[in-house]
C-alpha cells in the first residue's frame, strides 16, 4: 500500500530544517529571473532576431549564392595576388567603390579572400561599407558575380561589434543573462514541486500513524 | 565611449532598472505614479521595437544627414519612457481634477 498526502485536506504544518534556505533560493531565483529578464530584453531580442537572419542569410538574399563548377584543375589556379588585382580592376569599374575602400592597395582595400576549391572560385570581399564581394573563377579570374554581403553587418550586430571593439562584452552579458534566466526559470518551476514532494513524504507517515 | 553610447546604455539598462524598482509594490503608490509607470512601460516597449527595427538598417543606407536613425536608435529608449511617464502622470492629474469637479 502506498501512502499519499490527501489533496483536499489541509496539510499539517511540519517544521522543516531547510525551509528558510529553500525560500531564500526561490527569492534569489525569482528576482534574478525578473531583473535579468527585464534588463536584457532589448539586447536578447536583437541577438535573437539577428541570429534568425544569419541562419537564413542565403534564403533572405543577405549573401550572394553563386552555383559554379571548377573550370580547370585546382593546380592550374591563378596566383592569389593576381586574383586580388583582378578583383580590384573589376571594382574600379563601379563608381565610388575604390575610393570607399581607400585605394587600390590590396592590403588596404581587401578585407579577406575566401578560396573554395570544390566550387572553383574565390570570394574577394572589399572593405567598403556594404562589404562588396567579387566571386571570381580560380582558373580564369573571370568575375562570376558581384554582390553585397549584408550578413557581415548583421553578424556584427549579433556580436555587438557594430558599436565598437569591446562591445562583444554586451552580447556576452546577454548570453549570461539568458543562462541565468533559464536556470532560475527552471528553479521556479521545479522547486515548488520538489518541496511539495518532500513535504508529502514527511507528512504521510504521520497521517498513516494517525489513521492506525 | 561617446555620449550617444552612454545614452544607449542608459536606455537599455538604467530605464528598465528604474521601472522595475518603481513597479515594486505598485498598488501602494499614488494613482499619478501608477499612471506614469504604465505610460513609461508602454513607451519603452514601443521604443524597444523601434530600436530593433532601426538597428537593422545596413551601413550602406547610413548617411551623415540621417538624424532619424540616431534619434530612434540611440535616444528613444531614454526619451520615450520619460515622455510616456509625463503623459501618464498628466492623464492621472486630469482624471483627478475631473473627479473633484
Amino acid at each position: 500500500m502506498t501512502h499519499s498526502a490527501p489533496t483536499n485536506a489541509p496539510r499539517p504544518t511540519v517544521p522543516r530544517k531547510d525551509a528558510p534556505r529553500a525560500l531564500s533560493a526561490s527569492r534569489v531565483a525569482f528576482y534574478s529571473h525578473l531583473w535579468f529578464g527585464v534588463l536584457f530584453t532589448v539586447v536578447l531580442t536583437v541577438i535573437a532576431v539577428t541570429g534568425i537572419l544569419l541562419n537564413h542569410k542565403r534564403g533572405l538574399g543577405l549573401m550572394p549564392d553563386v552555383p559554379h563548377e571548377p573550370s580547370a584543375p585546382f593546380s592550374t589556379s591563378l596566383r592569389i595576388d593576381s586574383l586580388a588585382m583582378l578583383a580590384l580592376i573589376a571594382a574600379a569599374a563601379i563608381p565610388g567603390l575604390i575610393e570607399e575602400t581607400g585605394g587600390t592597395d590590396p592590403l588596404k582595400a581587401i578585407d579577406r579572400m575566401d578560396v573554395r576549391p570544390r566550387n572553383g572560385f574565390v570570394k574577394v570581399r572589399l572593405r567598403d561599407r556594404a562589404s562588396t564581394e567579387f566571386t571570381m573563377d580560380l582558373a580564369s579570374g573571370r568575375v562570376l558575380n558581384v554582390g553585397r554581403r549584408g550578413d557581415v553587418f548583421v553578424e556584427k550586430l549579433h556580436s555587438g561589434e557594430t558599436l565598437g571593439d569591446g562591445w562583444i562584452l554586451l552580447s556576452d552579458a546577454g548570453a549570461i543573462a539568458l543562462l541565468v534566466t533559464l536556470v532560475s526559470g527552471y528553479w521556479l518551476w521545479l522547486a515548488p514541486k520538489w518541496r511539495g514532494r518532500a513535504q508529502a513524504r514527511e507528512t504521510s507517515p504521520a497521517a498513516a500513524s494517525a489513521a492506525s | 565611449m561617446t555620449l550617444q553610447l552612454i545614452l544607449l546604455l542608459a536606455g537599455l539598462f538604467v530605464v528598465p532598472a528604474v521601472l522595475l524598482s518603481v513597479g515594486h509594490r505598485l498598488r501602494r503608490r499614488s494613482a499619478r505614479v501608477q499612471s506614469a509607470f504604465w505610460g513609461a512601460i508602454l513607451a519603452h516597449i514601443v521604443a524597444s521595437l523601434a530600436v530593433v527595427v532601426f538597428s537593422m538598417i545596413p551601413p550602406e543606407g547610413w548617411q551623415s544627414t540621417d538624424t532619424m536613425r540616431g534619434a530612434i536608435g540611440l535616444w528613444s529608449l531614454l526619451v520615450a519612457p520619460a515622455v510616456g511617464a509625463a503623459i501618464g502622470a498628466a492623464r492621472a492629474a486630469r482624471a483627478a481634477r475631473a473627479a473633484l469637479a
